[in-house]
């Protein structure tokens, strides 16, 4: 195959200039939509930690209010029952005075209540049906609950979370504090649905989840856009242009005076010695083979009238 | 031709340019492996403080000792509540990443920390809870004191194996003794031996000859007196000395102590089952370490920490690794034999110690 000069300089022109412009689009888009998505993802990380931080936070301060109400309760059951030595649990359970004191509001849906170390019972509920139950007959169906209580029955103080279903069969996540009444078998157990506490965030982390989705959302439709890659697509298109028409006067420069000393030539070569003027100026190697064609060419024109003098007197003589 | 060269240079030329900036990125990314943390969580500041700073420096000690490489301990104060220990295992857990903790002081505390550690699958190694329902608190709790009735099995094994097959058993009449004498009635019975007396004591009775010269009937090989009231322990050693019964004689950790040295010769060959305060040359170390001797349960501190620096030395790095190791690690530590039970209590724990000219000597 044969190519002109011309086409190996737009061939050489358009790889120099073309390629890298597409490489460093490519890479510019790709960018973009990383420098997006990685500040929607900070975003996201820096959401998620405030809204764990605020539940923590109120849990805590819910947990916090559980454990002061517990001993409060404990501590003034154990008053009143060392003001009361000589009564019976029953005595107890009929005394509308100590019902208040063993059985009090927790926040909205929480509550203290009493119950016996051994046997485990249920002493003393604002759930008139669970006063006088067997606390070991909840411990298959709740196992975390269980587990909390049973080390109460040796007078340990414990807290901790347990999953409890509720009358209306929805099972949810409760706080409780268990500390016995000092000096009696008595416990006193306060407990409440944490998310009573942590419910405001649970709010606002519905509301900052689909603000952070929707951030997300707008960084992948304007990275993915037509009007980015139109720009690039653009840029590739005027630079091909520029490429085409800058590499097209710069051959011409190097080709048109090599036309020009092939048409002389092809005449010197037929003997046709006029209109022989080479009008070449440059000063790089085209210049320089133009003189030197330039001085063949008087050589030639010295060589061929010298040799025509020569038949002119050979003819006269 | 040419243009083709061009062409292959040019790329080779760009390709290379990419790939010595893609080599660069992976190099800054690839750097060491992040330490292993281990929590430390014990009150440091309250009323149990004492507790808790002396296992954190046996935990210190063996840290020094061990030099394990790649780990980084993690202190957290649970301020001697149990609602503290909540808090203070859920910021090891899920801020700090732990992957296994030494903690914590008391029964409650532990147990209170216990549904975290196995909802988070964090190994948990108490150094000082003794309440039984540690036993069965869940797969990631360990500890490296025995459970309350630990003991009696660990006496009923060293009375039979001391060769003694018939026992006497002498209690106080409270609940130390009655859960004890409890443990120890049926786990004697259980490896073969015969209780041949079962006599309980009030504290404060003024009269044990009847009790001791009933001794005298059934001829026991040994006597086990468990006892926490140092009156009753005078009274019931000096009857049998001064009846001349001849039997060998136990006691439980109530005895452990100087009023019972202080009984005189009808102490002499006593020999007490206690849990282990370290071997003397713990006790010089953390005495070069800390200018005083080991504080209550520094020994046990240690221990813990060897356990967990010992499986990650030999490649546990994970929680899961961590747990599943601790239950076949076995290696001679400083309160004794260490090694875990399927409960992950401690199997050995207990030492028995001989009174022997006014002091108590170690038995091996």
């Amino acid at each position: 195959m044969k190519f002109s000069i011309l086409q190996k300089i737009l061939v050489v022109m358009l790889i120099v200039a073309v390629l890298p412009l597409i490489s460093l689009g490519f890479l510019a888009v790709n960018d973009e939509k990383a420098v997006g998505m990685s500040a929607a993802e900070d975003a996201k990380i820096l959401g998620d930690s405030t809204l764990k931080s605020a539940r923590y936070a109120l849990e805590n301060l819910g947990e916090d209010m559980i454990e002061q109400k517990a001993k409060d309760v404990a501590k003034q059951c154990e008053i009143y029952l060392q003001a009361h030595p000589e009564m019976t649990i029953s005595d107890l359970q009929a005394d509308t005075e100590f019902q208040k004191i063993a059985v009090q509001k927790v926040g909205e849906t929480g509550y203290t209540y009493l119950y016996e170390k051994d046997p485990a019972t249920i002493r003393l509920h604002p759930d008139s049906e669970l006063v006088d139950a067997p606390m070991s007959d909840f411990k298959d169906k709740f196992p975390a609950w269980w587990g909390i209580i049973r080390p109460t029955l040796s007078g340990l103080t414990i807290c901790g979370y347990y999953d409890w279903e509720s009358s209306s069969g929805e099972v949810r996540e409760k706080f409780a504090y268990m500390t016995p009444v000092e000096g009696t078998p008595y416990v006193i157990a306060a407990t409440t649905y944490i998310s009573e506490f942590s419910e405001p965030v649970n709010k606002i982390e519905t509301k900052v989840q689909s603000e952070i989705d929707n951030t997300i959302d707008e960084i992948k439709v304007s990275t993915e856009s037509v009007s980015t890659q139109n720009t690039i697509l653009l840029m590739t298109v005027i630079t091909i242009l520029i490429v085409m028409v800058v590499s097209y006067f710069f051959a011409s420069t190097l080709t048109s005076p090599i036309k020009r000393l092939t048409s002389v030539a092809d005449r010197v070569s037929m003997g046709d010695m006029e209109d022989t003027d080479i009008d070449i100026e440059s000063e790089d190697e085209i210049g320089e083979l133009a003189e030197s064609f330039k001085r063949m060419i008087v050589s030639v024109k010295y060589y061929m009238s010298k040799v025509k003098d020569q038949e002119d007197d050979e003819s006269d003589e | 031709m040419k243009v083709i060269n061009y062409f292959v240079l040019f790329t080779i030329v760009t390709a290379m340019i990419f790939m010595s900036g893609c080599t660069s990125e992976a190099a800054v990314t690839q750097e060491k492996a992040p330490a292993i943390k281990i929590g430390v969580m014990c009150p440091y500041t309250g009323e149990l403080s004492t507790y808790g700073l002396a296992i954190k420096n046996g935990v210190n000690l063996a840290f020094e000792k061990a030099n394990p490489e790649n780990v980084e301990l993690v202190y957290e104060d649970s301020a001697g509540s149990v609602k503290a220990a909540m808090d203070g295992i859920r910021n090891l857990v899920q801020e700090e990443d732990v992957q296994a903790i030494v903690g914590d002081v008391t029964s409650g505390s532990t147990l209170t920390a216990a549904p975290f550690a196995n909802k988070y699958h964090v190994s948990l190694i108490s150094a000082s809870s003794t309440s039984p329902d540690i036993t069965d608190s869940g797969d990631y709790i360990f500890r490296t004191i025995p459970s309350d009735d630990q003991q009696g099995r660990f006496a009923s094994e060293l009375i039979y194996d001391d060769g003694h097959h018939n026992l006497a058993l002498i209690f106080t009449n409270n609940g130390y003794g009655i859960g004890l004498a409890k443990v120890v009635r049926e786990s004697y019975a259980d490896i073969g031996g015969r209780i041949v007396a079962d006599e309980s004591v009030d504290a404060g009775s003024s009269d044990v000859s009847a009790l001791v010269s009933g001794l005298k009937a059934v001829n026991p090989d040994a006597v086990y007196l468990i006892s926490n009231s140092p009156e009753v322990s005078a009274q019931i050693l000096n009857e049998i000395a001064v009846q001349g019964i001849d039997t060998c004689l136990y006691g439980s950790e109530g005895l452990m102590g100087q009023t019972t040295l202080d009984i005189g010769k009808a102490a002499e060959g006593l020999t007490v089952t206690a849990v282990s305060s370290g071997t003397s040359e713990f006790a010089q170390d953390y005495e070069a370490a800390y200018g005083e001797g080991p504080g209550p349960f520094s020994a046990q501190g240690y221990d813990a920490a060897l356990a967990l620096f010992k499986v990650i030395r030999e490649g546990a790095s994970t929680k899961e690794e961590i747990k599943n190791a601790l239950y076949s690690v076995e290696f001679d530590g400083v309160t004794g034999k260490v090694s875990f039970d399927e409960n992950g209590n401690i199997a050995g724990g207990y030492i028995a110690s001989t009174v022997k000219n006014g002091h108590f000597v170690e038995d091996n």
